[in-house]
Formats: C-alpha cells, structure tokens, sequence
C-alpha cells in the first residue's frame, strides 16, 4: 500500500515538472514570435524550475531594457541631428546671404573685401563645428585609438598655454600659475592631452571675465590639474548639465560656442582613464582633472 | 493592417429588461492609451466587466488580441490585468501578502517580484500593516502594484485616478505614460474626469447610456475642438451674412444673445472684426477661445447632464 | 489550478481561522481529559478504561463532526463574495471551474489536517494523562478508526455541500442553508413521510442519516462502509457539478 502511494507521488511530481516545461518552453516560442512584455510564468508550482525561469526571465527583462535604451538612443540621436541643423543653419543662412550681397553692384570694393572676410570667418565656424561633431561621434563610438606612451604633463600644459598667451593677453586676462614641474610620466595618448588642455583653456578663456588660475599638482600619489576661471554666465543649476552635448550658458546659441567642448574633455579623460568634476564656488567656475595611470616606479 | 487587442462588435449587456450596454462597437489598437469617456453609469464599467470576464455578454462578441471563445479568452487574458472598480484585498493580510497570494496564484516566477513592484509605487515600507488600514490611495497604489506585476501587454483600468491626491495623481500618470511608451502597454483607462484623460490618451471612446457614441483619435479630437472666435455682433444675421460673403467663412455658429462662434479661421480675429466693422456690423466684443474637452463631450451627448 | 491551489493555501496559513478551528477542537479535547482527570475516583465508577473512554468520547463527538464542514469550507472559501477580491482572479483568465474545483479540492484537504491534528492529539493526550489500558488499542483500532473511515466521505459531502452554498448564496444565506439541509430537510422528510413514503426513502439516502447510523453503530460493518462511502462520493458530485454549474454562469462583482 505504501509503495503504490509512493510511486503515485513520484509519478505526480515527474508529470508536473514535465507539463511545467513544457508550458515554458511554449511561452518561449510565443514570445519570441510576437512583441511582448510576457514573462515565463509557472504552470504548477515547482522550486527548481521556477529559479530557471526567474534566471530566464532576467535575460528577457535585460533585452526589453536593451530596447528601451535603443530607442532612448535614438531619440537622442534625432535630438542631436536637430540640434545639430540648428548651429549649422544660422552660419550658413549668413554666408549665403553675404554671398548674395556680393553680387550686388551697389556695394563697394572695399565692403565687398568685408563681406568675404566674415564669410570666411564664418565658413571657418562651420568647419570647427563639424569637425567638433565628427570628433565627438567617433569618440562615442570608441573609435578613436589611443596611443599610449609615457607622456609629460607638464611639457604639454606649457605648450598649450604658450599657444594661447597671445589671446590671454590680448583680452587682458590675468593668469594665475602653479604648475610642479617634476611630475611622473602618465600612461596617455599625447593628442588627446593636448586637445584636453586646448578646450579646457579655450572654455576658461571664451568665459572668463578677468582671471584664469591653473594648477598641476602631485597630490596622493595621482596628479590633480585644475583650470579655474572666473565668470558670472553660470548658475549652480546648470553645473549638473555642464558636461552634456551642446549645453552652452547662452541659451539661445547665438554665439559660435558649439557647446561641446567640455563633452569632449569629459570623454577623453575619462577614455584614457581618468575622473573629471566640475564645481562652482561663488563666481569661480572650476575643472578639476585627476590622472590615474601614473608610470610606477 | 492594425493590430488590436480589443475589438468588441455588437456587445450587448441586458439585466433583465434594461439595456445596461447597447451593441458596442469598440477597436482598442496595440500601443495606444484609450480612454473611455462617460458619465457615472453610462456602461463603463460593464463594459469592462465582460472584458476581465466577470460578466458574460447577453449578446456580441468579445476579442483579446484576437482571440475569442471562453478557453481563448481566458489564455488572452493571462496576458493583461485589470483595475475594475475600488481595488479589492484580503483585508486581513498585509499588502505584501496579499500580492504574494496573487504572485503564487498566477504562476509568477521569483518572490523578489513583489519586492519589486512595491518598490514602483512606493508601498515597500507598509511592513506589515493589514490591508484594511490602508487608506484610498494606498489601496490603489496596492491595485496597480498588482496589476503591473505580470508583466500584462494589456492594462485596463476603471477610474483610476478616483480618491488619489495630487502627488498620488501625478505619481499613476507618468508610471501610465513610462509603461506605454517604454514597454509598449496597451491601456483602456475609464474615466469621467475628461481633464486628467486629455494629457493621456491617444484615443477616446464616447459612452452614453449604454451606447458607444463616437470613437475618435486624438488628434482628430483636438482639430474638431479646435479654438474658436467668439464675436458679440450687433446684428448677427447681417453678420453672418458677412462672414459667408465676404469672409468666405461657412464654419460658424450662431448662438444666443448675438454670439457668433467662428471655426476653423485661418486669418487673425482683428481681421474678421475690421470686416465687420467695415461693412457696417457693430462688434461689441471679440476673443479667441480654446474649446475643451468638456465641452465637446456635453456637446456630443446632446447636451444632457446625468 | 495547482498555482491556484497553493495560493489558497498559502491564504489559509497565514490567517487565524485555520489556527483557531484546530486549536478549539484540540481545546476540547483536552478539556474534556482535564475533566476525567480531575474526576478519576467518580469516573471509575463507570470504568477502569480511562484513556478509551476519551477516546470513546472523542467519538461520539465526531458525529458532530458535519457540521465543522460548513466551518472547513469557509474558511477556504474567506469571504470571497464579500470583500470581492474574486474579480483579481477571474479578470486573470483563471477558469470559473478551475476556481471551484480548487476551493473544493482545498476544502477537503482542510478538513483532513483538521480531523487528523484533532485524532492525534486525542490520542496522546489519551496515552499521556492516562496512559495506556488494556482496551485502548483494541478501540482505536476497531471502533474509533473504521467510524472515522465511515465518517470521512459523509464528511467529504458536507465540505462539497458547504462550498457550493458558499458560491451560491450569500455568506450568511449560505449558513442557513448549510443548516437547512442538514438538519432541518432531513425533519421535514421525517414528518411527511407516513403521507408520502417517498420522502421517507429520500431521507434514507441523505448524508446525515448515515452519519446518525455510523454514530449509533457499535461496530461499522462492510455493507455500511460501502454505504457510507457511495453516498458521501454522490453527495460529492452532485453538489459540485450543481455549484460549478451555476457558478460559471454567475457574474462576479
């Protein structure tokens, strides 16, 4: 009498892991068919089969994220191309006008001379636009192949602000330097160092209004630059917003600002390994770099 | 060739001699968020009670995702959830419990999926208060924690905004519009609260005293309710004949006390009153109007307050 | 209807019906001990067999056992009706019958844990206070167990018959009811029955006249157990189809 009940329940418990399966494996057929949030659900209860569909449904729920992402993506992509128009139209909308300018008898030679100049400046804030976006959409897509080597931070920094001594200069803005000169080597690619120093001092420079203090400094076994300026175009609103594409304080990017200067910084530094913040203290804007990827030894 | 997951041709719900739903004729199609619009006991609810299955039709047919037939249907409606009426718990089991009870009953796989849907509308730290001392909107958080925790394709709704507060209001809205547009959930939501509708459906059904008065877009909703011009006239039949003639405008209506309301108008209100004037029409006022919803629903029914 | 089932279940073990119900009976029980304890020089007037005679107690008691099924199906069934938590799980596509079925299936099953707790702890109870006599065995084993044997699918009815009230009728109807056709139908058929014999046979047939004839038994012989067993599984069936019948037609609030 016991071992018929026995049999009867083992029989029970292999029919029940068997329909279970069975079930699952139908659920799967269907939703791989049609476009749906379904999860694989139990047809009885039952432990183990139930921990392989929870694991199952974990990869479903991964791949409809997968998808959301995709198409917030996307979006963002649109978005761009928008954007994108938007700062292409109005130099082109200018240039065009200008050109039709040009073909007006009215308009003296030397005027004429004037005209080509701006249409000439303006053309060349086209080519940094697209060059910014060509460069910015093969960073994200990683496409940029670093050359790593041991690199000088400081022979590069020095580079980079005898560049723009001129400008600084000539806008009279006072710069402030503190900038150790024996510091290890870092593990990075040189071209990307410098385009890093290039657009942090373009960004200080376009905003500052009257004082630029830079520093590079060893502190606890990482090496820390820091590119401070000041400036009253940013509120604390935006500092969460400062490293996104095409956020520029002036909101209605009429100026030549293409607004991804520091996105670029931001994917650089991060791309070589290093962190990036950016904080405001009254009116003191700052970009502080830490670098990881000392030389040892 | 679009994709429903409801269609219902000619339902009909009798109790006894009374027609509680007449020969309804609904298209719910795959992505949209539809609303069902009427006033308190104009068949909302019966509707949506032959749809979860609670009451069988006296006549018609019913199709979920394309299935009809009692034992099609019932697999169909393993694929969606409702929220009919006030949500409805054990009273004497805590919230987690309860959705535990309902989490093994459906088949679904892993206990950290009440976590998990707890979690969404803010009801993780009930602990293990009794359903019976949760408040309205608690209950209904509860609801629709139940609801969303089978992952339905298909989500039906009865007046869920009833009894929320505000934050609770805007807390269900966007968790609608994030599951429609990230997961692509089909939503049937009833209400008679047009306003809060308006900011989400994309397609509207009309009910009225049992009958399926219009289904209609919404886009097409906010053209026919367009805004419109309404001028206060000195003369309203030497005003219209204006407006036909020399304005070449036939959109218009004349209402009451001298009032013109004018459809549909391409050019600018100082315009028609220059006309006006011009041609002799005494203007008294004029402004530019933004019709709701409100009103097209009043209009639509015939003006009948129940 | 196994996932359905579970969740009854797990319904059931996390209330304080279930709890309650075997711990009145066990209550009981062992009241009853206490009070032959506490009375032993009386009581063994009347007998040397103490521990037997709680079970022989118990017994008797079991009879009463029928109308514990109303109990046993409530406390599966919870109130459905009433705090109208029924839509959930029939806006989810689970069948009306499946719904019954597993209410059934999970009635019986309580009556079951119910009955088998309360037998056990008469038993201990019986071999604790008293330890064991020279008639202890031989009553468990000829009189109380073939009467609960007997009893079981009577039982079984009641529960079926308890469950279909409950989906049929309202919570409080469904009570009178339950009570209406197990007490008072069977009087009614008693009295009519010299106008009319065929009441008289209906009467025979019921469920509660073989209880009354298991109860008063001595021994249980075969032909009743069959008895007993024919007209539990028949009552079983026949409100089940009945209830099931009904209920897939009804329309859930």
């Amino acid at each position: 009498m016991v071992t018929e009940c026995l049999a009867a329940a083992l029989l029970f418990l292999y029919v029940k892991s068997r329909m279970n399966i069975r079930h699952a494996i139908k659920e799967l057929k269907e939703l791989n068919a049609q476009d749906s949030n379904q999860r694989l659900k139990l047809h009885s209860p039952d432990g183990s089969v139930e921990t392989l569909l929870c694991e199952i449904n974990g990869l479903l729920e991964q791949k409809q994220q997968q998808a959301i992402a995709y198409e917030a993506k996307e979006r963002d992509l649109r978005k761009q191309i928008a954007n994108i128009s938007h700062d292409l139209r109005t130099p082109l909308t200018s240039i065009i006008g200008y050109t039709q300018l040009l073909r007006d008898d009215r308009v003296t030679a030397e005027e004429k001379m004037e005209y080509v100049d701006i249409i000439e400046s303006k053309a060349q804030t086209l080519q940094t636009l697209i060059t910014s976006f060509y460069d910015l959409s093969r960073l994200e897509a990683n496409e940029l192949d670093f050359q790593l080597e041991p690199v000088s931070l400081h022979t590069i920094l020095c580079n980079v602000l005898v560049a723009f001594y001129q400008d600084i200069t000539g806008k009279g803005i006072e710069m402030e330097l503190d900038l150790e000169e024996n510091l290890p080597p870092v593990i990075a690619d040189r071209n990307a160092v410098t385009r890093i120093f290039t657009n942090l001092f373009q960004n200080a420079f376009r905003h500052g209004r009257s004082r630029i203090r830079v520093s590079q400094k060893m502190t606890d076994h990482r090496i820390v630059t820091a590119v401070e300026n000041d400036t009253d175009e940013i509120a604390p609103e935006d500092m969460e917003h400062i490293f996104d594409r095409f956020f520029t304080s002036d909101r209605m990017r009429t100026g030549q600002n293409t607004g991804l200067g520091l996105t670029i910084v931001k994917k650089l530094v991060e791309g070589l390994g290093g962190q990036i913040t950016a904080g405001l203290e009254e009116d003191r804007f700052c970009i502080h770099i830490t670098w990881v990827n000392l030389l040892k030894g | 060739m679009k994709e429903y997951v409801l269609e219902t041709n000619g339902l009909t719900k009798r109790y006894g001699s009374a027609e509680a739903l007449s020969r309804a004729d609904i298209r719910v199609e795959k992505g949209a968020i539809y609303g069902l619009v009427g006033n308190n006991g104009a068949g909302k609810t019966t509707l949506m009670r032959m749809v979860t299955g609670q009451a069988l039709p006296t006549e018609g047919e019913l199709k979920l995702f394309g299935a009809s037939g009692l034992r099609d249907l019932n697999r169909a409606r393993k694929r969606t959830s409702a929220v009919v009426e006030t949500p409805s718990f054990y009273p004497y089991l805590s919230g987690r419990d309860n959705l535990e009870y309902y989490r093994i009953q459906r088949g679904i796989a892993g206990r950290q999926a009440v976590d998990e849907v707890l979690e969404i509308v803010d009801l993780q730290d009930t602990g293990r208060k009794k359903f019976k001392n949760y408040s309205l909107g608690m209950k209904q958080r509860l609801g629709l924690a139940l609801a969303v925790m089978n992952h339905p394709d298909f989500l039906i709704l009865d007046e869920p905004i009833n009894g929320l507060d505000p934050l609770g209001i805007v807390m269900v809205r966007n968790l609608l519009i994030k599951l429609n547009k990230e997961r692509g959930i089909t939503i049937l939501i009833s209400s008679h609260i047009l306003s809060e509708l308006s900011n989400l459906a994309t397609c509207y059904g009309f009910i009225h005293k049992g009958r399926v008065v219009e289904q209609i877009s919404a886009e097409e909703l906010t053209s026919k309710c367009k805004d419109y011009i309404e001028i206060v006239v000195e003369d309203a039949p030497r005003a219209s004949q204006v407006l036909e003639g020399k304005l070449h405008c036939s959109t218009y209506e004349v209402l009451p006390h001298s009032t013109i309301r004018i459809y549909h108008y391409e050019g600018t209100s100082s315009s028609i009153s220059k006309c006006l004037v011009e041609n002799g029409v005494g203007v008294e006022s004029i402004q530019e109007v933004k019709a709701n919803l409100e009103d097209y629903f009043v209009k639509l029914i015939g003006g009948e307050i129940c | 209807m196994l996932n359905y089932m579970k969740s009854e279940w797990f319904r059931t073990f996390h209330r304080k019906y279930l709890y309650i119900t075997t711990g009145c009976l066990c209550a009981l029980v062992i009241l009853a001990s206490v009070f032959l304890k506490v009375n032993e020089d009386v009581m063994y007037d009347m007998t040397d067999y103490m521990g037997t005679f709680l079970l022989s107690i118990v017994t008797t008691g079991l009879s009463m056992g029928y109308y514990l099924t109303m109990i046993v199906a409530d406390m599966i069934f919870s109130d459905e009706y009433k705090h109208q938590t029924l839509k959930n799980t029939v806006s989810y596509g689970i069948s009306r019958v499946k719904i019954y079925l597993g209410k059934l299936i999970s009635g019986l099953m309580a009556g079951v844990l119910v009955m088998t707790v309360t037998v056990a702890v008469t038993v201990v109870t019986a071999l604790l206070v008293f330890g064991s006599d020279a008639e202890f065995s031989g009553h468990l084993l000829n009189t109380m167990l073939p009467k609960l044997l007997a009893f079981i699918p009577l039982w079984m009815g009641g529960v079926a018959m308890g469950t279909m009230m409950l989906f049929l009728l309202k919570n409080t109807a469904a009570a009178f009811a339950f009570l209406g056709v197990a007490m008072v139908l069977p009087m009614i058929f008693g009295y009519i029955s010299p106008l009319y014999p065929i009441f008289g046979e209906i009467k025979n047939l019921m469920v509660v006249t073989k209880i009354n004839l298991v109860s008063n038994a001595s021994l249980v012989s075969g032909s009743l157990m069959a008895d007993c067993w024919i007209t539990g599984l028949a009552a079983v069936v026949m409100y089940t189809v009945i209830g099931a019948l009904v209920f897939s037609r009804k329309e859930i609030k």
